[in-house]
């Protein structure tokens, strides 16, 4: 069995880059305290893709990483792919919607003036022109 | 981030605050896909584009 199955996730880099980020500020001892986790050598561990995040973990490790819970969390159940659990909630409930993705809505509600407007083609063309897709 | 500091008066609701109806969860999902990343702040030039098709 591979020793880091988890090594190419998004969340394993996003983690690396975030510790690498709030360096300047603190630990990663601290942000394993923070997070509660006894042994402080798991952030090595979530960081080198030994071992994945346990999901009752994402709400505290984002406030110690500082970044959005919703998006810690879908990159922690795409981590889980595979996991029957992790694919039913996202089945059902869908991937959860960050604070950056709300304000895409905010702002799809103040230029439609509020009235949910339907996505159309031409809605889609100009996102993807923006992006040059 | 958005929406952290709002103030809110009892009673009253800012549709800002209500959850994404399922049209606007269709705009996510279309984000979602094109730019492939759920994490991407809303930029000047693509607030300017989507009012050019909302606002006609």
């Amino acid at each position: 069995m591979a020793k880091r199955p988890y090594e190419n996730t998004r969340l394993a880099k996003y983690l690396n880059q975030r510790v690498l980020e709030l360096r300047p500020k603190k630990t990663q001892t601290e942000i394993a305290q923070e997070v509660g986790f006894v042994n402080v050598n798991m952030m090595t561990m979530l960081k080198i893709g030994a071992n994945k995040v346990p999901l009752d973990r994402v709400p505290a490790l984002a406030k110690a990483l500082d970044c959005d819970p919703a998006w810690l969390m879908r990159l922690a159940l795409e981590q889980t792919e595979g996991d029957t659990a992790a694919r039913a909630i996202i089945e059902i409930l869908g991937a959860p919607v960050t604070k950056n993705e709300l304000g895409w809505v905010m702002e799809i509600r103040e230029a439609s003036g509020d009235t949910d407007p339907r996505l159309a083609t031409r809605g889609r063309n100009a996102i993807r022109s923006v992006f040059g897709k | 981030m958005i929406g952290e500091d709002r103030r809110v008066v009892d009673g009253f609701k800012l549709p800002s605050c209500a959850p994404p109806t399922e049209n606007e969860f269709a705009w996510i999902c279309m984000l979602r896909a094109i730019v492939g990343d759920g994490n991407t702040r809303p930029t000047l030039k693509a607030v300017q584009a989507l009012r050019k098709v909302l606002m006609g």
